[in-house]
């Protein structure tokens, strides 16, 4: 198997993880550190240290100590320029008296001086580069079980098998290629038992995720796993998983020890040189000393021997006073003489990996016994076992070095003598400590960092551990790529009945929420956009255009108290609507400000059929029944907006077109102006609604989705003859612009009420109660808010939406939408402009092209200002 | 929370949209099942160790 690293090729064997590989082919520094850019080799070799992070086909700050080798995977170190062996950054170490902890709070105290640095800092700053559009495939997936475990060393695999054994359903979550946790590396614990992994992988009721983590522990036992390549499509899933119990077995984690030099390529954690050694055949070095506590570093020693590295001697920690070398490990210094090697293996205290348990709760707590923080209460519905539960932990006190300068924190660079000073400037409480210094804050999270950098504070403060406390790891921990939170990157598409019918014709479209519409259609010599949108405008002014309107909302709401709930609900007056009539509805906030519009049909004396705006069907359908909570009245509320199917034909011709295909008399002496009736029409029943938006005579129709597209083709083959068109939404929108209809949420906003809006007419007050009555009433007064107004302006050009205003010289309101208006053949548009310019033939200054431009108020519709036309 | 009547001064009503208590402590809520039934319920629930007391269909209103 063979991989790139820094472009050039490198070899690995099967089961190999990156940094194995790579450490067998002779590399010693994987990364260079945050802040002084000083080489950092391998460590803990399992995942919890931030030294080994480099770039995968092309994501970055990737723990390559726990990812398998791929065939054909790019690999790059990363924080180095122009290599991991050379880089020129590391001269930042030369100036460490320059920066201090909290260093550009002290340093760069004038704006002027952030500003000169802040680009120097940003490009030197940080961890990784970002591809934004990375190779990587990301998946989610739902999962539940009965028990789930996380950890797969022995503790977490004996608690699925019990669990399993019960009959439960089992999940159980491994960080690593394979179970068994200590047991692959610590040979003398003994090997896995073959039965237990052999029985464990063929029980139908257990499923082992393995290459997985959990990177938090949510309300109502919501675990959050990351699995890695799950499979050949997706490279990372994330998966949302309810456990009816979590058992927590994430075992514990070395941690290095405090001494100079101790972040030396070459320094490296004693289960790391066995991993290495038992997983991947690699010896870490050739000649090591060994540093830990006699009853620690026999088993080490005996292991080391057995792997042909030579122990040239053993030391206690307190012994050591510095590591010796630039750069790599070449001795040591001790009190009792100075030793040669290039390997110095540290035994350092085993830290309970508690972390998911703190954050979803738990308590922690230090125990003298364990030498260790432990668990002692734990969240409802988990439990822990094993080392996470501090079993066999027993760490002996350990020494910290007086002010000398060692690296407690690896993420950040973060030394002891920085620990010490940011206590002296007032820093003394964990907390504050942790957020001047950044210690435990890095990628690792203070993995490697906290009991050191707690054990610092207690000493400074003369306090206890116990007292001082710990900071508590928030998740995601460890981290999560934001592309896995992100999920897939399509996302589902909503398409009306008449979909392929506009592909045919040639469309192009728009997204509106999940739906797709037609913004307009090709089927047109005209080449811009412009001359298109005009000519389906053209065709309904003159002639018909049929639009598509299936995303409209529609519930069909019934029963004996439906006219009481829309009553309440809506501002205006629906019990008393006769059967045959439509209304148009407004929904406002117990505040007055305007929710949502559409119309409210009555079918007959039970039945109403109300419309909603596309995006806010959900809502208003969750608002209705929210009114009906409670209650014992009789409605209820269906939603039918994927049932039917809908379109509008309007224009001057839309008369002859449709009773080419209705026997429904269609003359306004018997279907005026906002009526409803169901008809037949081609032979497909429908709902048919009067009502024209676009300043036209039309009809809405609604009809059950699967006849919508034959409808559709018939409405546009009888119209033929009459010169009928599509049209889409850019047509629709100039040509409701030009009736200065409203549309909610883009010309109204979260704070704009109906009397704002001009819609004072669409609110009831004499009505009994109903949302936002009271307040309301107040507006319905209130001569002190601003005004929706329409302005036709004097100069050619169209300003763009969101245009200031500008009265004698002040900002005075804005624009919300804004056409060329064939009609008045100049730019209009709608403004939110004060009550005092709310009047007919004010003039207004509009923002446009760099400059201003008059503009003339009109408090009328800018065509057909008299409603004559969709009367007819 | 009860809801003003609607011709209840303005300063009920300012306190009603805006001065709402942030209770820490047990409070009566409004839930609505999204992804399941959709159907509105009722929750007692202390808001700081986040424990559900009793939760009922608003049609069993307790209060």
């Amino acid at each position: 198997m063979k991989f790139q690293f820094q472009g050039k090729l490198v070899g690995a064997q099967p089961g190999d993880t990156i940094a194995a590989a790579l450490y067998r082919n002779g590399q010693r520094v994987f990364s260079r550190s945050f802040k002084y850019h000083r080489p950092r080799g391998l460590l803990c070799v399992s995942g919890n240290c931030p030294n080994c992070l480099m770039n995968v086909d092309g994501v970055p700050n990737v723990r390559t100590c726990i990812r398998p080798v791929r065939e054909g995977m790019k690999v790059k170190g990363q924080n180095a320029y122009p290599s991991l062996e050379t880089d020129f950054l590391s001269i930042a170490e030369r100036f460490d008296w320059l920066m201090p902890v909290g260093w550009y709070y002290k340093t760069l105290t004038h704006p002027a001086m952030w500003h000169a640095a802040e680009p120097m800092i940003r490009k030197v700053a940080g961890l990784g580069e970002i591809l934004p559009s990375g190779p990587t495939e990301y998946e989610h997936a739902w999962m539940h079980a009965d028990t789930v475990v996380i950890g797969g060393g022995w503790a977490g695999m004996q608690a699925a098998w019990s669990a399993a054994e019960r009959g439960e359903q089992v999940i159980l979550i491994d960080d690593q290629v394979a179970l068994g946790g200590q047991l692959r590396y610590r040979k003398r614990m003994g090997p896995i038992s073959d039965d237990v992994m052999a029985r464990m992988q063929a029980a139908k009721n257990v499923r082992i995720l393995q290459n997985s983590y959990c990177f938090g522990l949510y309300e109502g036992n919501l675990l959050g796993v990351l699995e890695r390549d799950p499979h050949a499509d997706a490279s990372e899933r994330l998966i949302h998983l309810r456990a009816g119990h979590t058992v927590v077995a994430t075992g514990a984690y070395e941690t290095p020890l405090l001494f100079l030099n101790n972040d030396l390529v070459g320094v490296m954690l004693s289960s790391g040189v066995l991993r290495l050694l038992h997983l991947y055949g690699v010896a870490a070095g050739q000649r090591a000393v060994i540093v830990g506590p006699s009853a620690e570093t026999a088993e080490v020693c005996a292991e080391l021997r057995g792997g042909d590295i030579e122990v040239v001697t053993v030391v206690e920690p307190d012994a050591v006073v510095r590591a010796i070398g630039s750069g790599k490990v070449n001795g040591i210094q001790t009190r009792t003489g100075d030793f040669s090697c290039d390997l110095i293996v540290v035994c350092g205290p085993r830290v309970p990996d508690s972390g998911v348990i703190a954050q979803a709760g738990g308590k922690i707590e230090w125990s003298d016994a364990h030498g260790a923080f432990v668990p002692t209460v734990l969240p409802p519905h988990a439990s822990a076992v094993g080392d996470a539960a501090g079993e066999a932990v027993a760490n002996p006190a350990v020494p910290l070095p007086a002010g000398k300068r060692a690296f407690v924190c690896l993420c950040s660079d973060v030394s002891s003598t920085d620990l010490c000073d940011a206590i002296a400037e007032g820093f003394d409480q964990i907390e504050t400590l942790k957020r001047y210094t950044t210690a435990t804050m890095g990628p690792c999270q203070g993995r490697m960092c906290q009991l050191s950098s707690i054990g610092i504070c207690a000493r400074e403060t003369s306090r206890s551990i116990g007292e001082t406390g710990m900071t508590t790891s928030r998740p995601p921990n460890p981290g999560v790529t934001l592309g896995a939170l992100a999920g897939p990157k399509h996302h589902p598409i909503r398409r009306t009945p008449m979909h392929y019918a506009h592909q045919n014709l040639g469309v192009v479209w728009m997204d509106m929420g999940d739906w797709q519409r037609p913004r307009y259609y090709t089927n047109h010599s005209a080449a811009s956009e412009t001359e298109r949108v005009l000519h389906e405008y053209r065709a309904v002014r003159e002639a018909a255009g049929l639009i598509d309107v299936s995303t409209l909302g529609k519930l069909d709401v019934r029963g004996a108290d439906s006219g009481k709930l829309l009553d309440l609900v809506y501002t205006h007056r629906f019990s008393e609507l006769r059967p045959g009539r439509v209304r148009y509805a407004l929904m406002c906030d117990p505040g007055g400000i305007i929710l949502d519009d559409g119309t409210i049909s009555r079918i007959n004396e039970d039945r109403y059929f109300v419309t909603t705006t596309s995006g806010n069907l959900d809502f208003v359908q969750q608002w209705l029944e929210w009114y009906l909570g409670g209650t014992n009245w009789d409605v209820h509320i269906t939603n039918v907006t994927a049932g039917y199917g809908a379109m509008n034909l309007a224009g001057p011709k839309s008369r002859d077109i449709l009773s080419k295909l209705t026997d429904c008399d269609l003359n306004s002496s018997n279907f005026s102006y906002m009526a409803c009736r169901e008809a037949s029409v081609n032979g497909i029943p429908a709902i048919l609604l009067r009502i024209g938006f676009v300043g036209e005579t039309g009809w809405e129709m609604h009809c059950p989705a699967e006849s919508a597209e034959e409808l559709w083709q018939a409405i546009l083959a009888a119209g033929y003859e009459f010169g009928v068109r599509p049209f889409g939404v850019e047509a629709q929108r100039l040509l409701r612009l030009e009736k200065r209809h409203v549309i909610v949420g883009v010309d109204t906003d979260a704070l704009t009420n109906p009397y704002d809006a001009d819609m004072g007419w669409a609110v009831k007050l004499d009505k009994n109660d109903f949302v936002g009555k009271a307040l309301l009433s107040h507006a319905a007064k209130d001569q002190s808010r601003e005004r929706l107004v329409g302005f036709v302006l004097q100069a050619p050009g169209v300003p763009e939406d969101g245009a200031a205003v500008v009265v004698n010289g002040q900002p005075a309101g804005r624009v919300t939408s804004s056409r060329y208006s064939p009609a008045q053949m100049a730019g209009v548009g709608l403004a939110w402009v004060k009550t005092s310019q709310a009047q007919e033939g004010t003039f207004i200054d509009v923002h446009m092209n760099g400059g201003l431009v008059k503009a003339k108020v009109t408090m009328r519709p800018f065509y057909d200002p008299e409603g004559v036309r969709l009367r007819q | 929370m009860q809801t003003p009547a609607s011709d209840a001064p303005m300063a009920e009503w300012q306190r009603y949209r805006f001065n709402r208590t942030n209770v820490a402590g047990v409070q009566t809520e409004w839930w609505f099942h999204r992804s399941g039934c959709r159907q509105w319920l009722q929750a007692v629930r202390n808001t700081v160790s986040n424990e559900v007391l009793e939760s009922y269909l608003p049609g069993e209103l307790r209060r």
